[in-house]
């Protein structure tokens, strides 16, 4: 069964291009423009690995992080935060939050690809 | 018919219903207005469109459009998967909510033929069954196994597929809803549809999902058609209510679950907000939205938390 | 607006209560625009989602540079505060012009980046020099928010920028050529085959998507098309999907642009990929080149579809359906019939029909006898309603006797298209021992559709049948045909004993304009039972006789029956019958009446158009019962509206 990740971030262009470098990682990826649809999407399909953006509108990735870690079922669900928001308060809220690792963009696709493949080995 | 007649009959069905006709759904205006075309001898679209708009019977013909073009194909427990959420997840959750109160007040805000809110009447009178055998605490809709068996079902058809309900017992917690106050309303935007719903009488395409032991609880056989019995009828009132009137909406206070399912894919963007700021408005706290399943509130609002149960995802008031 | 009243609402906007808090803020608004600026910013940090919410609306409706300045500073608090006010921004920021352009040089590029985000989805081209000198902006982010805000509002004079930026970091390159794409000035397309040539994987990927957009495609498609045969899977999906669209956007005759032999391979992989845009591509593709090989490549894909594409799969077989027609292979369809699934075998049925295949008659009828799902045999009956010839049509005409009742309605349906002197005694034989209301009216109305006088003559043979429910539907059927010749019969069985035959009797008789008529509708509204005074005054409601205003207000609303008090109500008011105001007013005005027929009384007097019917009315707004008040609202609105209504015309 291959992998499956969420691409989370209200800009469909990055979505796409997000997408495309995790395929080269070996994952197939279903979207969602924010948090919400994020959860919706979650209870229809298992994924493996949730990359998502902070700063969306009506749920962002931090009240997305912090829902999911209140669930047991995604309590070690590998979460990236790919931003562009550069505060260091941002990156500690988000780490508190319980995400797995959180990324600067714009990212590479090599780092992308050793973030993700070290994440769900 | 031509465009500019399309975007006519589209401003005018928005402007009084907030039901929305982008341009590929032209066809549904062509193939739908034709018995309305010949009820009123109109030979053109734009002929009926001028009736529409000058003759003193346009409130009277506005009505029996809005029917003829929002038929929705519908029938008893549509969407299985919502149906257990229902049961197994927003009904426990509600019980336990209005312990103080043994109040239960649900809308079925798009009831169509009424199909839906008796499908909800039937699953409250399950629970509330004392004395019911329970073996094993089954809950009374059996999550697996649906996409079922092919036995024949009732209505002399051959080839229906059995009823996705099992053999119905009460829920897990036997009859916790006996002694309840619980009302369900229902309304739609076609008063067709309620007279329809208010008799309570279906053809065997709606029953095709309802099993013979619940068939035979609920329902009689008169002149072919199966009827909804009384005790079942009694917990639910009918009244014409159009979505859009925001302030007829708004007199729908103290909600505890909605359903609204297929009703918000007519709707843009625009009117879609609207009409679930007013459930917002008309819910109590913690109380619950269904909207259809292929529907989704993501890019309308953020006071409702979506719940995932059974595969499928129901809304919360925040 | 008085400042105490400003004051108790701001009050009750920092109530314990959230629901409190959600209604002031709108009440906020309206009362005093300036002063309830600051009060609901603050309403943007609120826990609850739907104060927040309404505190939103509330500053998007006042809107203004004053809201646009305010916003501002939220830019930098928490991540949840910042983006509601980012959402506020986006729909008042055209207003703030003047504040916003001045942040685009902001030491924090984060700020630059929310800024040059919201200038691109105002929708404001003044923003569009602006956002051109932000490409030059330090940071990549800045730069690629700035190009797809450019590509949002289709800026043509952005595209020599633009193209300038495609040496740029990998990811503003990506959003560089989307916006290229959304622009479609052809003026990029040089530098774009160049990159579909020399680019990395990532950016030949953007560029395909980007060419499926342009309007000159003849210059895409060749290129694409060479690049298929040495693409990977995924590539060639990519492309097929991508050429597809462009054929179809721009009318391309792809047929002649392609070698069959070749492409239908690149199609049968199409229709079997992994993603429902490449199959829909691949069903399309094989429409537009009308190869008979698609037929069977089609309906193999489409076994699939429905576990594999739930969302999508109507859109898919619809799509399928088009291009079957185009394929016209009537063998493979034939043999689709006995396909495991059974949308397929419909769709495979339905085509079969619309290319009215002969051959196809005998399979089509074994469906009906031996299949065993509803819909399949319906859609088989339709088929053969198509194709019309006579072994067909014999076949639909013995599906009147099937043991299914929604077969026998559609049997009836299909004959009511090709009714002619054999089809009726098929039809009336069938209405005479149908037990089912649903397909006795499907009958009537095909015997209806095409008034051959045998059908008149027949009907009025069935008006003394022993069975009621065949003497109602012969009654209904004479009056859908009006035929003279009717008139005399039904007149004389009036008093049929059956009240659901008398009913319909006086609906058929209520259609003909004679005196005749009207003289036996009166007496009928003397009949015992209601449903027939019901069918006689919505007759006599839509008749020109002088007598019948007169009629509707006496008998009509002293009817002992609610319904047809209600019809004579409804009546009275559309025919604008002033002396029925008082009635109309006793009964809107009482509370014993139940409240359907109290607001139809009430619309009614809104409809008789006279000032004398306001002050009724105005009383009635203040009425306990919720409908009775929300219908004289309304009635008064048109009473006093008139010809100002509003004008869905505009």
């Amino acid at each position: 069964m291959p992998k499956q990740a969420l691409v989370v971030d209200d800009c469909a262009v990055t979505r796409k291009l997000v997408a495309l470098y995790l395929r080269k990682a070996g994952f197939g990826s279903v979207q969602a423009e924010n948090g919400l649809e994020a959860l919706e999407k979650l209870a229809q399909a298992a994924v493996d690995l949730v990359v998502t953006d902070l700063n969306m509108p009506r749920m962002d990735g931090l009240a997305l992080t912090k829902s999911l870690r209140s669930e047991p079922q995604y309590a070690r669900l590998p979460i990236v935060m790919l931003t562009t928001e550069t505060e260091e308060t941002d990156r500690a809220k988000g780490m508190e939050a319980g995400v797995s690792a959180y990324l600067i963009k714009p990212v590479t696709q090599e780092r992308l690809d050793e973030v993700v493949k070290t994440l769900t080995a | 018919m031509s465009a500019p007649t399309f975007v006519g009959f589209r401003n005018l069905i928005y402007e009084k219903s907030g039901i929305y006709f982008p341009d590929n759904k032209k066809y549904v205006l062509d193939s739908r207005l034709a018995s309305r075309l010949a009820e009123h001898n109109c030979t053109t679209f734009e002929e009926y469109l001028a009736l529409l708009k000058t003759d003193a019977w346009r409130d009277k013909e506005l009505p029996a459009l809005f029917n003829a073009v929002t038929t929705n194909e519908t029938f008893f427990f549509r969407d299985l998967p919502q149906l257990q959420a229902f049961n197994d997840l927003i009904l426990p959750a509600m019980i336990k909510e209005n312990q103080g109160t043994k109040r239960l007040k649900i809308w079925s805000a798009a009831c169509s033929t009424g199909d839906e809110p008796f499908t909800l009447a039937i699953l409250l009178l399950e629970r509330g069954r004392e004395g019911a055998r329970s073996s094993g605490k089954e809950p009374a809709l059996a999550g697996s196994g649906l996409a079922g068996a092919m036995t024949p079902g009732a209505g002399g058809c051959k080839g229906e597929k059995e009823s996705v309900l099992a053999d119905s017992r009460a829920g897990g917690c036997n009859g916790d809803l006996g002694g309840w106050n619980v009302e369900v309303a229902a309304s739609d935007i076609s008063e067709a549809a309620l007279g329809s719903a208010r008799r309570g009488a279906y053809g065997p395409y709606a029953m095709r999902h309802v099993s013979p032991p619940l068939l035979s609880r609920y329902f009689t056989m008169e002149d072919g058609l199966h009827c909804v019995k009384p005790e079942v009828k009694r917990l639910v009132r009918f009244a014409h209510i159009n979505l859009f009137d925001s302030a007829r909406v708004k007199l729908m206070k103290g909600m505890d679950i909605i359903f609204c399912r297929n009703c918000l894919i007519y709707f843009d963007d625009k009117a879609k907000k609207r009409v679930v700021d007013s459930f917002y408005d008309c819910l109590n706290p913690r109380g619950y939205l269904v909207i259809g399943f292929s529907e989704s509130l993501h890019n309308v609002t953020r006071a409702f938390h979506p719940i995932s149960s059974h595969k499928t995802v129901v809304y919360q008031k925040v | 607006m008085s400042t105490s009243t400003f004051e108790a609402c701001l009050k009750r906007f920092r109530s314990t209560d959230p629901s409190i808090r959600r209604e002031s803020a709108e009440a906020l608004a309206t009362l005093d625009q300036s002063q309830a600026v600051n009060p609901l910013i603050d309403g943007l940090r609120d826990e609850n989602p739907g104060v927040q919410e309404a505190a939103a609306a509330a500053l998007i409706r006042i809107g203004g540079p004053r809201v646009v300045s305010s916003l501002v500073p939220l830019l930098r608090e928490d991540v949840g505060t910042r983006n509601l006010a980012l959402e506020v921004l986006e729909q008042t920021g055209s207003a703030g012009l003047d504040i916003l352009l001045p942040l685009l040089s902001h030491d924090d590029a984060n700020i630059r980046k929310f800024v040059v985000d919201t200038l691109g989805k105002l929708g404001d081209d003044r923003a569009i020099p602006p956002l051109i000198a932000t490409l030059q902006d330090r940071e990549p982010n800045v730069r690629g928010s700035a190009a797809e805000g450019l590509g949002r509002l289709r800026a043509r004079e952005a595209v020599p920028q633009l193209l300038g930026l495609l040496d740029d970091n990998e990811w503003v390159v990506f959003t560089v050529i989307e916006a290229l794409g959304d622009i479609a000035d052809p003026a990029a397309l040089p530098a774009l085959m160049a990159l579909l040539k020399d680019g990395s994987e990532t950016v030949r990927y953007a560029v395909i998507e980007a060419l499926g957009k342009f309007a000159d495609s003849a210059a895409c498609v060749k290129p694409m098309l060479e690049l298929v045969s040495s693409a990977d899977r995924d590539l060639r999906d990519l492309l097929t999907k991508n050429i597809i669209a462009l054929a179809g956007t721009n009318d391309l005759d792809l047929k002649s642009m392609v070698n069959p032999d070749w492409f239908v391979l690149v199609l049968e992989d199409a229709v079997q990929a992994d993603q429902e845009d490449v199959v829909m591509a691949g069903i399309r593709g094989f429409e537009m080149i009308e190869n008979s090989a698609g037929t069977i490549a089609i309906l193999g894909s489409l076994e699939g579809v429905g576990t594999r594409f739930q969302a999508r799969a109507d859109e898919i077989f619809e799509q399928a359906g088009r291009a079957l027609l185009r394929c016209a292979d009537g063998s493979a369809l034939m043999a689709a019939l006995t396909s495991p699934v059974e949308q397929v075998v419909s769709l495979a049925a339905e085509t079969l029909g619309k290319l009215r295949s002969r051959e196809a008659v005998q399979s089509l009828a074994q469906l009906i006898l031996r299949h065993g799902d509803r819909e399949v045999r319906r859609q088989a009956l339709k088929a053969l309603g198509r194709i019309g010839d006579p072994i067909a049509i014999r076949f639909v005409t013995s599906a009147l006797e099937d043991e299914d009742g929604h077969l026998r309605a559609e049997a009836a349906t299909v004959l009511g298209k090709w009714i002619n002197q054999s089809g009726i005694e098929p039809l009336c034989g069938r209405l005479i021992v149908e037990q089912y209301a649903d397909v006795r009216a499907a009958i009537v109305d095909a015997l209806c559709a095409n008034p051959h006088p045998l059908v008149s003559e027949r009907l009025i043979g069935l008006l003394d049948h022993q069975r009621e429910e065949v003497r109602e539907a012969a009654a209904r059927g004479l009056g859908r045909l009006r035929s003279p010749a009717a008139l005399r019969p039904l007149l004389d069985v009036t008093s049929d004993p059956s009240s659901l035959v008398r009913a319909a009797i006086i609906e058929a008789i209520g259609r003909y304009p004679v005196r005749a008529a009207f003289e036996a509708l009166r007496l009928a509204l003397t009949d015992d039972h209601e449903k027939v005074r019901l069918a006689s005054l919505v007759a006599l409601a839509v008749r020109q006789e002088p007598e019948i205003e007169e009629i509707l207000l006496v008998q009509g609303l002293g009817d002992s029956d609610l319904w047809v008090r209600y019809r004579a109500a409804e009546a009275l008011g559309v025919r604008r019958a002033m002396a029925a105001l008082p009635a109309l007013a006793l009964i809107a005005k009482s509370d014993r009446e139940p409240s359907f027929l109290r607001r139809i009384a009430v619309e009614a007097l809104g409809q008789l158009g006279d000032m004398r019917a306001g002050e009724t009315i105005s009383e009635l707004m203040w009425d306990h019962n919720p409908d009775v008040s929300a219908a004289a609202a309304q009635a008064l609105d048109a009473l006093q509206g008139g010809e100002q209504g509003d004008d869905p015309w505009k």
